[in-house]
């Protein structure tokens, strides 16, 4: 897929755990994990509204996009 | 819940039925070749009938035994997805082949059946309009008689539940890419 998702990188730089910003924003490790890895389907706005917020960082951070 | 109940036990039922007539066939089947003399008198004599029958008549007998057995065979797939409705596991694997397969059996049924129909009725009315004077008919006309002859309700209504199958069969198929699409938004 040519959209990257750079969670481990912004997780890495604020020194959390995948644990803990699953608890913040409120879904399960499992679906962290499958957005992490970069299964995920598609992403709720609510869901990236909360993850930014609790990474304090913008969308551009946690999403790039790359051609194929 | 209430309707999945009353269709896995009427369908278990039905199971049961076919299974049945179709051990005690069998049985009757072998009885009347190897133990004919045993038979009831009324049912003795039974395979004469294939030395009676030639080869164009035997095709009505021996197409509703593959019908019967292929029937027993669509039950046996629609009762293999009363499980996964039970569990609401509506859009599993299961669920689309087996309707597939029993849509397929049912369409095959239902157009063999029809297809049969026609041939053996165009045949016997050009032999009977050969033997019997004065039964003259243009072939339009036998045409248009066999067809008729042939179109049944039931075998249409079989061609249109087979359609059914296979219709909810690929709707289901769509729903579970949607599930899982649905399953991978987070």
């Amino acid at each position: 897929m040519s959209i990257i998702v750079n969670l481990d990188v912004m997780l890495a730089k604020r020194k959390m755990k995948s644990k803990d910003l699953a608890e913040i924003v409120g879904i399960t490790t499992a679906n962290l994990s499958i957005l992490k890895s970069g299964k995920a389907k598609a992403i709720r706005f609510s869901t990236l509204e909360a993850i930014c917020k609790a990474l304090d960082c913008q969308p551009r951070d946690i999403l790039e996009y790359a051609e194929d | 819940m209430k309707t999945i109940k009353i269709l896995k036990v009427l369908i278990n039922i039905l199971y049961a039925v076919l299974i049945a007539v179709l051990v005690l066939g069998l049985a009757f089947f072998i009885a009347s070749f190897f133990l004919n003399e045993y038979l009831p008198f009324s049912l003795r004599g039974f395979n004469r009938m294939f030395s009676v029958f030639n080869g164009a008549l035997i095709i009505g007998p021996l197409l509703k035994i593959v019908n019967f057995i292929l029937f027993l065979l669509s039950v046996f797939y629609l009762r293999k997805c009363i499980k996964p409705f039970i569990e609401s596991d509506y859009y599993s694997e299961t669920v689309i082949k087996n309707l597939k397969r029993a849509g397929n059996i049912f369409v095959f049924i239902g157009g063999a059946t029809i297809l049969i129909q026609f041939i053996m009725s165009f045949i016997l009315l050009s032999v009977a309009s050969n033997i019997v004077e004065g039964l003259s008919m243009n072939s339009f006309l036998m045409f248009l008689s066999s067809s008729v002859q042939s179109l049944d309700v039931e075998n249409i209504f079989l061609v249109v539940i087979g359609l059914f199958f296979l219709l909810f069969s690929k709707a289901t198929a769509n729903a579970k890419d949607l599930k899982r699409e649905n399953d991978l938004t987070i």
